[in-house]
């Protein structure tokens, strides 16, 4: 049917078919491009607008999830996400609004329309092989029914590979290459951002931290950046001792104005957006809004505050999609 | 459609908000759906706010989120019960546990997480608790939240009887018929000062389940919506059906129990590349073969409101 259109048109006009193929190409999975789509904009508030943190990358072959907050699996459903191939999770840290999902998207995996066959592969900081351990046994019952009642020939899928990773960490698979690289966040912790290339093309996830000059290492250049952002008017920090201390561990919006002056990415997109009124969580578009007022006086390049499920095209131009 | 639809339905539309007296259950059903990821049906789970206490049974998928959306803290909950071991019913465990303990106003629960269900709930809130350490840990390192508050008492039980029992609220567990390879499932009876709440848990039709919800004021039931067609064209569906209840069959159990309405809730309804899934107008007249009570489809966020007399509302998603 389409070469049927495009022969036409090729009769037409040739000039249209050379236009109309490379559009094609550029919004065509399997192309020299990145798709990135947010999943979850959110952080462990619960807000119906922003689910907890989660980031899809699609390039080439590889399906690859990034974090696996709050219905995580309803939204790589709704973004259209090859569900038989959802079976590769980086996690930056262990923080719960960025785990809380994985029992969905491991258990529903096994199920319709995934059909999981091969074990679920998780990568993150130390402790991954401890959270997949436990939650392997903690859902041991339901593993071992599901496995009873659709066939042993699949039991593997019902399965956790982990993989603790590094700075510097990579994974390469079909051309695509993935560098965990160290940042910091809560105390202790360790807690990672990641960077993505296919093709000449980067992505780098800045993860949960403060700020941090390996986000800008890596981010040098990158064609899109997905940083993290937690504001709080003057106010709310000197009078709430609760909100002081969750925005002290994440990156203020002129912080985060500072490393994209010095990393320059060809567009920054905001991804696990903390706000806070003196009152509490801020949960508002103005609240948002003011965030973005701060972050602009200290950046002039392009920048995008995320939403759930808001999408881009990484290839010649970073192209928002939706 | 029966007059008896036609009245709830009349009652969905009117209903804008209504007085709980004290002595009356209200109902929410927060996810009425099944394993499939669907954004109108979240997992199961059912809220019943009786006698002074909010109860969860089965925490299904996005069930904090749809408590967010109805103004109940995660940490009000002084209850939860599972009926079974399927992963639907609990993959929304970890978020109720563990965001329910977090400074905002939906969480701050400052006492231990406290869980009612079959043998093996105990080691599974014990692994749970092994998996997400690091989580606690630092949390009660960095944000100095109270360890009490990340604690889990799981309170088994290994046969059917009574489960639960404060102030006048009675939870009683009785065996369904999930399959033979499916135990321990249970469903649940709630009573409350002569009035009853039953969830059927999943199970096919099953004699103790209709002896167990004699006299229900409301029973919550699970059903599998499937044509012939589409249970004949694939052996995995044949078996998904089997561990269900059929329309026709649920039809049975409610003209048995005669309750003062029946509502389905975990709907199964598969599909192929081939055939549809089942409609909802096909759920009601296969039910309607054999029972012609007060009957409703059950939809997110719906409250049912069990007094003297029962009153329906709908939610908005």
């Amino acid at each position: 049917m389409r070469l049927t259109i495009l022969g036409l048109a090729l009769l037409a006009t040739g000039f249209a078919v050379i236009h109309q193929s490379k559009a094609e190409e550029a919004s065509a999975p399997g192309s020299d491009s990145i798709k990135v789509t947010l999943l979850g904009t959110g952080t462990p508030q619960l807000n119906p607008r922003r689910m907890s943190y989660s980031t899809l990358i699609e390039a080439g072959d590889e399906v690859l999830l990034f974090d696996a907050g709050r219905a995580a699996m309803l939204q790589a459903k709704k973004a259209g996400a090859n569900m038989k191939k959802l079976n590769k999770l980086f996690l930056t840290h262990l923080h719960s609004d960025h785990v809380v999902g994985i029992p969905d998207v491991w258990l529903t995996g096994f199920l319709a329309p995934s059909f999981r066959a091969t074990p679920m592969k998780v990568w993150g900081p130390k402790g991954v092989d401890n959270l997949t351990a436990g939650l392997r046994q903690a859902y041991d019952v339901d593993v071992k029914l599901r496995i009873a009642q659709y066939g042993g020939k699949r039991a593997a899928g019902m399965e956790f590979a982990s993989t603790t990773v590094h700075d510097g960490y990579t994974y390469e698979s079909n051309g695509v290459r993935v560098t965990a690289f160290e940042v910091q966040h809560a105390g202790p912790e360790t807690s990672y951002g990641y960077k993505i290339e296919y093709k000449g093309r980067s992505v780098v996830l800045s993860g949960d931290t403060i700020y941090n000059e390996n986000v800008i290492k890596y981010a040098k250049g990158a064609d899109l950046l997905v940083h993290q952002v937690g504001y709080a008017p003057r106010e709310a920090i000197e009078q709430n001792k609760v909100v002081a201390r969750i925005i002290l561990m994440h990156t203020q919006p002129g912080q985060v104005g500072e490393i994209l002056t010095a990393a320059r990415p060809k567009l920054a997109v905001l991804s696990h957006i903390v706000v806070f009124s003196p009152k509490g969580p801020d949960l508002s578009a103005e609240g948002e809004e003011k965030m973005m007022d701060v972050l602009r006086q200290h950046y002039s390049g392009p920048v995008t505050l995320g939403q759930d499920l808001m999408a881009f095209e990484v290839g010649e131009q970073v192209v928002q999609l939706n | 459609m029966t007059r008896h639809l036609s009245v709830f339905v009349a009652a969905l539309l009117l209903a804008a908000s209504f007085p709980v007296a004290a002595q009356d259950f209200k109902v929410t059903l927060l996810g009425t759906g099944a394993p499939k990821p669907t954004f109108d049906r979240f997992g199961p789970a059912t809220l019943i706010q009786v006698g002074g206490q909010v109860l969860l049974f089965d925490v299904g998928r996005g069930a904090a989120m749809r408590l967010y959306q109805i103004n109940v803290p995660l940490s009000a909950l002084d209850a939860v019960f599972l009926t079974h071991f399927h992963h639907d019913h609990l993959i929304g465990l970890p978020d109720i546990w563990m965001t329910g303990w977090l400074p905002p106003p939906f969480g701050q629960r400052s006492t231990p997480f406290e869980i009612w269900g079959p043998t093996g709930t105990a080691a599974m809130m014990k692994n749970l608790e092994a998996a997400f350490s690091i989580n606690s840990s630092i949390r009660i390192a960095d944000e100095l939240l109270p360890p009490a508050g990340i604690a889990v008492v799981a309170h088994e039980f290994e046969k059917e009887g009574v489960v639960y029992e404060k102030n006048g609220v009675k939870v009683t567990a009785f065996n369904v018929d999930h399959g033979d390879l499916i135990k321990p499932a249970y469903g649940y009876r709630i009573d409350y000062d002569d009035r009853t709440v039953v969830i059927s848990g999943d199970t096919q039709y099953d004699e103790n389940l209709v002896a167990a919800a004699h006299g229900a004021d409301l029973i919550l039931h699970e059903v599998v919506l499937a044509s012939e067609e589409l249970i004949a064209s694939s052996l995995h569906l044949k078996r998904v059906v089997a561990h269900h209840t059929t329309p026709e069959q649920a039809g049975i159990v409610f003209s048995r129990i005669k309750p003062k309405l029946a509502v389905f809730t975990h709907l199964t309804a598969p599909n192929s590349r081939t055939v549809a899934a089942t409609t909802e107008t096909d759920l009601i007249s296969r039910t309607r073969s054999n029972y012609d009570g007060p009957l409703i489809i059950g939809e997110d966020l719906m409250s049912i409101l069990v007094g003297d007399t029962i009153t329906v509302v709908r939610g908005s998603r």
